[in-house]
């Protein structure tokens, strides 16, 4: 799967929002507040192509956490993003 | 999808659309705030913002009177490099800035049922000054009967 094009993650004081780029346009009524763990996954995969599995071991890099946690939180995750309509597959 | 009204403080986020309109965005934002009654209603109106080239008299310009301290107001003055400011909605007090603390101007005002208004039109520009003709205590007057009918609060 993939992030889909015209999503832009900014960090917005502590915390990180994706807004739907148009063209030029940002629209900051239509926005997505992402937490400090989730931005760290956008951003590792940002452009690319990944896999639940690949957000997986980037959790378990990342945090001290077992791999059935890490593992259940990057299906959470990407079910979320698929939701919204951030990632496609 | 779940929608939630986040609050971001004014400076932080004011900042954010500062720094996104100098790199040539433009930007949406929510409007907050009674001061510029009858043409921009806060928690209601949303604003779309470029940048402020060309600045007169008459444009509404997001500008940074004081250190984080923003204002969304109509520009009555541009002179020498400064600008002055004042809310259509308050019937005393201004607020003077250099024109490079101005981060943008209104280029659209977005209302709640879909519709715009573009607040350079000519006939925009006639409402203002029709507005601007009126004497300040029954401006005053008008907005607070305005407010108490539309049941407008802060």
């Amino acid at each position: 799967m993939k992030i889909i094009e015209g999503f832009v993650l900014r960090p917005l004081g502590d915390e990180f929002i994706i807004t739907g780029e148009g063209p030029a346009q940002v629209n900051f009524n239509k926005m997505i507040s992402l937490n400090s763990t989730a931005a760290y996954l956008w951003r590792s995969v940002e452009g690319r192509e990944f896999s639940v599995e690949d957000l997986t071991a980037l959790l378990l890099e990342e945090y001290d956490v077992d791999e059935a946690t890490a593992s259940k939180d990057a299906l959470a995750i990407v079910n979320k993003w698929i939701e919204i309509g951030l990632v496609e597959e | 999808m779940k929608t939630t009204r986040i609050s971001i403080p004014n400076e932080i986020m004011l900042g954010s659309v500062r720094d996104l309109i100098k790199e040539g965005h433009s930007v949406v934002i929510m409007t907050k705030g009674l001061s510029m009654l009858p043409f921009i209603e806060g928690k209601k109106d949303s604003v779309l913002l470029v940048k402020p080239e060309d600045l007169k008299r008459g444009d509404i310009a997001l500008a940074e009177v004081a250190p984080d301290k923003y204002v969304l107001h109509r520009v009555l003055e541009v002179n020498d490099g400064k600008v002055i400011l004042k809310g259509d909605g308050n019937y005393r007090g201004q607020e003077i800035c250099p024109l490079k603390k101005v981060a943008g101007k209104v280029k659209e005002v977005q209302h709640m049922d879909g519709s715009a208004t573009d607040p350079q039109s000519p006939m925009q520009m006639r409402r203002w000054q029709r507005w601007m003709g009126i004497p300040a205590i029954v401006r005053r007057y008008y907005l607070a009967f305005y407010r108490r009918i539309k049941r407008i609060t802060p």
